[in-house]
């Protein structure tokens, strides 16, 4: 059998921007029935005040709203999406800063919590589950690196540096 | 019926970042030899969105195991993924109805 040429595995992970999210629950029977196109609606008025407030273009954030009860694990290939008595709304922000990211939280908070399904509804008031009801989440972290390293000699990468400690001197660094 | 109701245990699970790969425990021969021509490749690649092409079968028997891998529509952890370790995907593959 032959072996081949000596590889190294490589493998890398990067930050690719950093996350806050927001979760509010539908009881309303109405808005669970029409979750989705709230959902919809929602978002498109969102994409809308970022804009005018924060000067910001689709291209600088992102901001997605998972129905967990409807579809949040599978999206889009659910085949049995639920009829549920009540919807979480899953909120997730995220932004080249986590600056940034928490003021698109802020911002976004009273509209995930009041948004009508109609412009001519009385404003609704979902339940919050706890507040303040933004969470910052840090760096994103995504897979950046899946290579393979062709190496003449296995050490050809890598370096060694030994460091010989003598036992006293382990014992005097200890006290 | 449904796949589930025909095999043991259907899982499914991460193979690495870039893959997810499903189980279906059969739990006997008889189940095996029944799903083996029922499960369909080409209905099991629509079922996850997936060309059929892409998608890596193995009819184990000396398991009583069918194994099903795809390649994840989004690698595991980035800002899309909706399930880090691609476990509830298998529900999918237990809900579906085959003939026999």
């Amino acid at each position: 059998m032959d072996p081949g040429p000596y590889t190294v595995k490589l493998e890398g992970a990067r930050a690719a921007g950093y996350q806050t999210t927001i979760l509010a629950v539908l009881r309303d029977p109405h808005y669970v029935t029409h979750a989705r196109d709230w959902v919809a609606g929602l978002t498109a008025f969102l994409h809308r005040e970022i804009a005018r407030r924060m000067g910001l273009a689709a291209a600088d954030y992102t901001l997605e709203f998972r129905l967990i009860g409807v579809n949040a694990a599978l999206g889009e290939i659910e085949s049995r999406p639920g009829q549920p008595t009540e919807v979480g709304v899953l909120g997730i922000v995220t932004a080249a800063t986590q600056a940034r990211a928490t003021e698109i939280g802020k911002l976004i908070n009273p509209f995930v919590l009041h948004h009508p399904l109609t412009p001519n509804e009385e404003l609704p008031t979902f339940a919050f589950p706890y507040s303040p009801a933004t969470t910052d989440r840090g760096a994103l972290y995504e897979f950046a690196l899946n290579h393979v390293m062709r190496l003449d000699d296995p050490m050809q990468a890598f370096r060694l540096q030994v460091t010989e400690v003598k036992a006293r001197e382990m014992a005097d660094a200890r006290g | 019926m449904r796949v589930g109701e025909i095999a043991a245990k259907v899982r499914s699970k991460n193979a690495g970042p870039f893959w997810v790969t499903v189980d279906v425990f059969c739990g006997s021969r008889a189940a095996y030899d029944r799903l083996v021509p029922a499960l369909s490749t080409a209905a099991v690649a629509q079922l996850y969105r997936q060309p059929e092409q892409l998608l890596k079968r193995f009819d184990i028997a000396d398991l009583n195991v069918i194994k099903v891998s795809f390649p994840r529509p989004v690698v595991q952890g980035s800002r899309d993924d909706r399930d880090m370790h691609g476990a509830q995907w298998a529900h999918l593959l237990a809900e579906m109805e085959i003939d026999g």
